[in-house]
């Protein structure tokens, strides 16, 4: 029996990249910035990113995962 | 809060619990291991989808997060990161994991470990390495159940007959039924553990403005708590993101819920559904932190069992409306627990019968003893946690620091195993003993970080070097699934 890929290989280059943006290392220390629906706006972009981890793997589970 | 009322509806509870069991007894088709391991292989997407769930977030996921948003700060929004993570590892094996399981009957993870590297040491060395793991968990939920029953009833009911009832009905529903009752009772507790929080949603429910007056007052006051984390703490984050992504995704018990699906379609649906899970559940949780931090200002440090206690006693005072979400919430707290126990206690039964008890047996035992073992296996280890739980004094919550530490060692079997054909079963053996030996040794020298990244993955890294290493210019084991 052989087990192909279920998903192509750059769908992991892509969580990679929703990961490392779900983690504010392009911001500055310490820094608060304003707030937006009551919370620091790089807590809604590090929320944001997850949600967007949370989309693309619905999408690629629809889109690849065949019987 | 009337503890009468609560104390009630635990009990109503638990005899819904055994009345599953009683039911899914009287289900089964048959005595087989598949039958009492995997339901038969018969879960469907909602059954399993509860099943998963309810057997990932422990007591530790609802008490944790508010406690460490208090005491840390927004940082700890992580645990929504990693908690997306398992479920993005999941994807990387399960579908071709099911795939072959279904083709050579597999019941527990080390069906996958013979079939794909036939080195019987190296099966036993990761099963002592699953069974390690699955002790010191299942110990950590029977000492929860007594903690929080104790807590919730004001010591109405105390911690030893907390551990012992809850313990009690779990075995019991579980002899009954095994997987079958064990994933029907995780339906009821993922519904019970689902509903509590969202009546936890409905007790918070913060507006933005109530928000921004906490996110001011932590700008004013610990502005460490609201800022962008340090570098240092930004490497732990996405070091706890790998480490416990690819740690909880392998599982014993998870591993088996993959082999236990009824169709590529519930697996499919079931861990669709699963990624948006951690938003329902982290994010609620993570929120109730931020609105319990100005009740928590003058404590030094939030321990980890008192927020979620502490802020649902509150509540629970101010109208019968939010006395009896908070009911729902501890019903579904001591849903959290149980659903993780029963399903860490069924699948080391299964390792321990099947994988090492039947292989230092000469004879071949029939697949219906093994299952009386199995059950036998159940009782003995839930005897001697709840006396190890019962005596304070033998703590082993150490311990559970370790556990994903050196379970994470396990995750190269089945990715490297799926996708690295020119890995050797040498080569994985030398690689795990290495990942092993060095996460247990940095343990006990009570190293957590180097460089702020975890021991667990710098062992895990050296396990992948050693693996490749060893499995160069060596007679290769061929995956045997291409």
């Amino acid at each position: 029996m052989q087990t192909k890929k279920v998903f192509p290989n750059w769908v992991w280059f892509i969580y990679i990249l929703l990961f490392s943006l779900s983690i504010p290392w392009y911001l500055p220390k310490g820094l608060i910035m304003h707030l937006t629906f009551g919370l620091p706006l790089w807590l809604v972009l590090c929320i944001a990113a997850i949600f967007g981890i949370v989309l693309f793997t619905l999408w690629i589970i629809g889109k690849f995962w065949r019987e | 809060m009337d503890t009468t009322i609560l104390i009630i509806s635990i009990g109503c509870y638990l005899i819904l619990l055994l009345g599953l069991g009683f039911l899914a007894n009287r289900r089964k088709k048959s005595n087989s291991l598949k039958e009492f391991y995997l339901a038969g292989r018969s879960l469907g997407p909602f059954v399993l989808l509860f099943t998963l769930y309810a057997t990932q977030y422990s007591a530790n996921t609802m008490l944790v997060t508010p406690a460490e948003v208090v005491n840390s700060g927004m940082g700890m929004i992580l645990i929504l990161g990693y908690l997306t993570a398992v479920v993005v590892f999941y994807l990387t094996f399960a579908p071709q994991l099911y795939e072959i399981s279904r083709k050579f009957n597999f019941i527990t993870p080390g069906d996958w470990f013979d079939h794909r590297f036939k080195l019987p040491k190296l099966t036993l060395l990761a099963n002592g390495i699953l069974v390690i793991v699955s002790i010191n968990f299942l110990l950590s939920q029977l000492m929860a159940m007594g903690h929080i029953v104790n807590g919730v009833t004001d010591g109405q009911v105390p911690y030893w007959m907390g551990v012992v009832s809850l313990a009690l009905v779990v075995i019991v529903y579980e002899s009954l039924g095994g997987m079958r009752a064990v994933a029907w009772t995780d339906v009821i507790q993922g519904v019970m553990l689902f509903a509590g929080l969202m009546g936890l949603f409905i007790m918070v429910m913060p507006n933005t403005t109530e928000l921004a007056k906490i996110s001011n007052w932590l700008i004013e006051n610990e502005p460490q708590k609201i800022g962008v984390p340090k570098v240092g703490f930004r490497i732990y984050w996405a070091s706890l993101l790998l480490m416990i992504g690819l740690g909880a995704a392998v599982y014993p018990q998870a591993i088996q819920r993959i082999y236990a699906a009824k169709s590529v379609k519930s697996l499919r649906q079931s861990l669709g559904a699963m990624v948006i899970m951690p938003f329902v559940t982290v994010l609620i949780l993570f929120l109730l932190g931020m609105v319990s931090i100005p009740h928590f200002m003058d404590t030094e440090q939030a321990s980890k069992d008192t927020v979620l206690p502490t802020m649902l006693s509150f509540w629970a005072n101010t109208s019968t409306f939010h006395f009896g979400l908070a009911v729902m919430v501890i019903v579904g707290l001591i849903a959290a627990i149980m659903s993780t126990a029963d399903s860490v206690l069924l699948s080391l039964s299964s390792i321990l019968a099947k994988d090492i008890f039947a292989k230092f047996k000469s004879n071949k035992i029939s697949s219906e003893r093994l299952t009386k073992i199995g059950k036998m296996f159940s009782w003995g280890i839930m005897f001697l946690m709840v006396l190890v739980a019962l005596r304070p004094k033998i703590t082993l919550w150490g311990l559970i620091e370790l556990k994903m530490q050196i379970l994470v060692q396990i995750a190269p079997l089945f990715l490297l195993g799926i996708y690295a054909k020119n890995v050797t079963s040498r080569g994985m053996f030398v690689g795990l003993c290495t990942g092993f030996v060095f996460a247990t040794a940095t343990f006990l020298l009570n190293i957590k970080t180097i460089g702020h990244v975890h021991v667990g993955l710098i062992g895990l890294v050296v396990n992948i070097i050693c693996c490749y290493v060893f499995s160069r210019n060596k007679t290769k084991t061929k995956n045997p699934d291409g």
